[in-house]
């Protein structure tokens, strides 16, 4: 699989023409067949850990592959040749982040703390470094060395949990926000809000009678609330989202195990903080609505679109982040699903009552970002890119609106982002293949993919004919050289990955790098959130893989969220109660 | 450099809290970070919105130009210290602050935010001949980021901002040549090329899904919604030629297949004859000139390497020729083109050959 595709054409010398050029001569020689090498070279490889050891010991996939639980097949031909994966480096990498403090370089990342978090725990779960660890054999007789070895690592990595939460809840903060009367008084959510704030107040200013506030204004005072970059930093939708998914994450490792389990304790204060905040993450993301037919003067009444923070720029990010956290928390549900779920006679009572992250005013927002190439800009008219392509469309399939999009069109232009030569994904047309692309382009192909087979499925329901090579759950692009490109050219042999060779790693290029192999690894799903995977058999539902196969495997993540499919599946399972007491 | 002992002498600093366990991703402040966010968290907490603080955040955002929490503030000191307004003569200097803090190639969202935020104040405080020479040196301005980086997406997206916020007619007319002049440069550059579509709609939106009610093709075309007639044919040439300088060049060919789509589409929706005709007239015009120029390209290849299939080209074909849904003769066409992709364009031979079944199924 060593060889190599074409290189790209041109005509006429440009300044891209002449970049494309010079990028494609940085990647080249990392496609030089293996085969060709000289022992020395090979040995080299190999002592870097992208080769595997000359002489494969039994045991070396279970080092890798905890949770490996099938034995090797005898007819698992090895291969010397197979790239590998740098697993150990990069959790060394991504693990050292987390845990020791980073040098004074990192201010610029200042107000970006529950992304670093993000990045770096979403790359250890796709790594497996949470998976199948035993509960400390505390009491078992056995005393081996190497059991308490094994066990202060599953302390240490518990440890590492409950400082991810300290920290992620240090960075929450609440803002005083206006929300229409008839808004609140029409939505449930917002009126159970407003109602236990309410209590809390006549609780806190000692048994004053009644009062009934703001009665004759038109807006009611809500303290809402977010999760800021930093602490005492000001709410805003990225770290909200960065941080929603990192407590997912822990939660769902947490409470996935019993309550003897050192993970099990910070799994429980993630989940009491999210859903402890919840429905204020609501109010917050209400707030920041913008009526987009005011902003963009288009021809399209009643829009909707989102700033990432008050007094902060609008964009399509902007929606992804708020729905993709809400999703998780369950605050999309439709309204019959909270007055179950509540408590509170009121919601009971109301018999109007919308969700006001859920109109389709919202969807049409973001149909009006697509552009004349098939992609979707930052707003109207921006020019298509991969970031904001996958905002879009993960966002309009959180709302079940993919459909109101040109589909062909978008189809088309994410395929033509991946580059024939190097393998990997620009952002652009006519840009340069980055590493972080393998996500944003390529989990949007899963997204478009997997919601175009959840239509055959509906439709072959009804029909005849069933094409069945039109059902097939293989991924659009290439996966073969996606891989090619992220396992030969994004991974530093320090541990962590980049954007290209030429540049230096980091945890974001880490993050999306190793989230782009996962979704060129595994098969689309059908369904989303996909439920018809098991996912913790790791080796279900695989694409054709690039390099040592069995040793490559990442997790499985949801194409739509980028956290693992296991820990949406958790999140999905929980009944938030928004009670008044707690 | 502030003595903060002096300046603050009756502030007590806040340090940043970090949570009840060691924390995760913390950073090795530098002591003047340190001490400078200390005494920012203490003003903030007291809302003081004075000089001193105005001198505080600007040191702060040197430290840090992407602490979206210190820009909100000072936006609020500005407007404090202004009488409830920001005066010209402060935005002027805070536009250059955004500057000196951007460096060449500024690419941070907070910097071209507070562009946005203060220039918003200036535009709607200037009258209409003050706000188009404002709007004229913005542009400028951009112009000279993108001297240094034709494809800054915040620039190109903020050239937009400006340009749809004053809706002036030059303003919209000189953008067109804008565009022209940067694809000039490059050819390649797919910015430039996006720019000139929203320069020719006038920044409006077509997209037929959010059209919510219908109206006519030829309403559409009044509004400047979708190109008209003529203007569709011009943009269409000016693709084609961009592409014959190129033909390897992905951007003239989508822009082309973009001018093409909308007026078909549009028809289309309407299901009027006579739009359906003219559409129709106008397409298989270009897929004519389309296939002539792929001839020549075979004639007289331009490539040393022989004739190297240029995908962009057959790729526009079969997007136009699929259109044609009762006519077998062009189908097949586009379902051969299909499949020589399938086997040129071996990264997306899946794609090919989906599009391939697709037409096949039209058969
Ligand atoms: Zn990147």
């Amino acid at each position: 699989m060593n060889n190599t595709t074409p290189r790209s054409q041109h005509v006429h010398t440009t300044a891209t023409t002449i970049a494309q050029s010079e990028t494609e001569d940085e990647v080249s020689p990392f496609f030089i067949d293996l085969s060709t090498l000289n022992e020395d070279s090979l040995d080299h490889l190999r002592s870097v850990g992208l080769l595997p050891p000359a002489k494969l010991p039994d045991d070396d996939y279970d080092d890798a592959n905890d949770n490996n639980e099938t034995p090797r097949r005898s007819n698992d031909h090895f291969n010397p040749l197979a790239i590998r994966l740098l697993r150990s480096a990069h959790t060394a990498y991504l693990v050292n982040a987390l845990s020791d403090p980073l040098s004074r370089g990192f201010v610029s990342l200042d107000a970006s703390h529950p992304w670093m978090v993000y990045w770096c725990l979403h790359s250890l779960d796709l790594l497996g470094y949470f998976d199948d660890d035993d509960e400390p054999s505390s009491g078992s007789t056995s005393g081996l060395m190497s059991d308490v070895l094994a066990d202060v690592e599953v302390l240490q990595k518990g440890q590492l949990l409950s400082r991810i939460v300290s920290t992620l809840g240090a960075c929450w903060t609440e803002v005083a926000v206006d929300i229409l009367r008839d808004e609140v008084m029409g939505d449930a959510r917002l009126r159970l809000l407003h109602h236990q704030q309410l209590e809390q107040q006549s609780a806190a200013t000692d048994n004053t009678t009644c009062t009934v506030p703001q009665q004759d204004s038109s807006y009611t005072a809500i303290q809402a609330g977010g999760f800021g970059g930093g602490p005492q930093q000001m709410p805003h939708c990225a770290p909200t989202y960065a941080a929603v998914l990192s407590l997912s994450i822990v939660a769902s490792l947490g409470l996935s195990k019993s309550n003897t389990h050192p993970y099990y304790k910070a799994g429980r204060e993630a989940l009491n903080l999210l859903s402890d905040k919840r429905l204020q993450m609501y109010a917050f993301f209400v707030s920041l609505r913008v009526d987009a037919s005011q902003l963009y003067e288009t021809n399209i009444v009643d829009s909707t679109a989102f700033r990432m923070q008050h007094d902060g720029e609008v964009d399509v990010r902007a929606t992804y982040c708020l729905l993709a956290p809400a999703h998780l928390l369950g605050l999309l549900l439709d309204d019959d699903n909270v007055y179950q779920h509540g408590t509170n006679d009121d919601a009971n009572t109301c018999t109007n009552s919308t969700n006001l992250l859920t109109t389709s005013s919202i969807s049409r927002h973001i149909a009006s970002c697509q552009t004349f190439e098939g992609g979707f800009g930052a707003e109207p008219h921006n020019e298509a890119h991969g970031g904001y392509t996958f905002c879009a469309l993960a966002a309009l399939r959180i709302l079940n609106a993919v459909h109101t999009t040109d589909v062909q069109a978008l189809r088309g232009w994410l395929a033509r982002r991946q580059l024939g030569y190097e393998g990997g994904f620009c952002g652009r047309t006519n840009k340069l293949v980055d590493g972080c692309y393998s996500f944003w382009q390529g989990g949007a192909v899963a997204v478009l993919d997997g919601w175009l087979l959840e239509q055959k499925h509906t439709d072959s329901d009804s029909m005849e004919t069933v094409d069945t090579d039109e059902q097939s759950n293989e991924i659009l692009f290439d996966e073969l050289l996606l891989q090619r490109y992220i396992l030969l050219c994004a991974q530093d042999v320090k541990g962590g990955l980049r954007d290209k060779p030429s540049k230096q790693r980091d945890f974001y290029h880490s993050c999306y790098n190793l989230s782009g192999l996962s979704v060129a690894q595994h098969k689309v799903c059908h369904t989303w959130p996909c439920r018809d995977v098991d996912a913790s058999k790791r080796n279900d539902g695989l694409n054709e893989m690039f390099g040592d196969a069995k040793f490559n495997v990442v997790g499985r993540t949801d194409p739509v969220i980028n956290i693992r499919v296991e820990r949406v599946q958790f999140m999905l399972g929980q009944q938030f109660h928004d009670s008044d007491s707690d | 450099m502030i003595d903060f002992q002096t300046v603050f002498s009756d502030i007590t600093p806040v340090p940043q809290n970090e949570g009840k366990e060691p924390p995760v991703c913390s950073i090795a402040y530098a002591p003047e970070f340190i001490e400078a966010y200390d005494y920012l968290r203490a003003l903030l907490r007291k809302d003081e919105r004075s000089n001193r603080a105005l001198d505080l955040t600007t040191l702060c955002l040197k430290l840090n130009p992407a602490n979206y929490t210190v820009w909100h503030y000072r936006r609020m000191i500005l407007v404090e210290l202004g009488g409830g307004g920001i005066d010209d003569a402060a935005i002027t200097k805070d536009l250059d602050f955004a500057d000196d803090l951007g460096g060449t190639n500024p690419k941070n969202y907070q910097l071209w935010y507070h562009r946005r935020a203060l220039l918003e104040i200036r535009f709607k405080n200037a009258t209409e001949e003050n706000g188009i020479d404002a709007a004229k040196k913005e542009l400028k301005y951009v112009d000279r980021i993108l001297e240094d980086d034709s494809k800054n997406y915040h620039a190109w997206s903020h050239r937009q901002w400006i340009i749809r916020t004053m809706n002036n007619s030059d303003l919209w007319k000189s953008e067109i040549e804008y565009s022209h002049t940067k694809i000039k440069d490059d050819p390649r550059n797919n910015s430039a090329w996006s720019q000139r579509w929203f320069a020719t709609h006038r920044g409006q939106v077509a997209s037929f899904a959010g059209l919510g009610t219908f109206i006519s093709c030829d309403e559409l075309r009044k509004k400047g919604v979708i190109l008209s007639s003529e203007l569709a044919d011009e943009e269409a040439h000016y693709a084609l030629c961009g592409a014959e300088i190129d033909p390897y060049n992905e951007s003239p060919w989508r822009y082309l297949i973009g001018v093409l789509m909308e007026q078909w589409r549009c028809a289309q929706r309407e299901n009027n004859s006579h739009e359906i005709s003219k559409a129709v007239e106008l397409i298989t015009n270009n897929i004519s000139n389309i296939k002539e120029l792929k001839h020549s390209l075979k004639d007289n290849p331009p490539l040393k390497e022989g004739a190297a299939p240029c995908v962009s080209l057959m790729s526009a074909l079969v997007d136009l020729l699929e259109l044609f849904v009762e006519n077998e003769e062009l189908l097949k066409e586009a379902s051969n083109l299909c499949k020589e992709l399938a086997e040129v364009d071996t990264v997306r031979r899946k794609y090919w050959r989906k599009r391939d079944a697709n037409v096949m199924n039209i058969i």
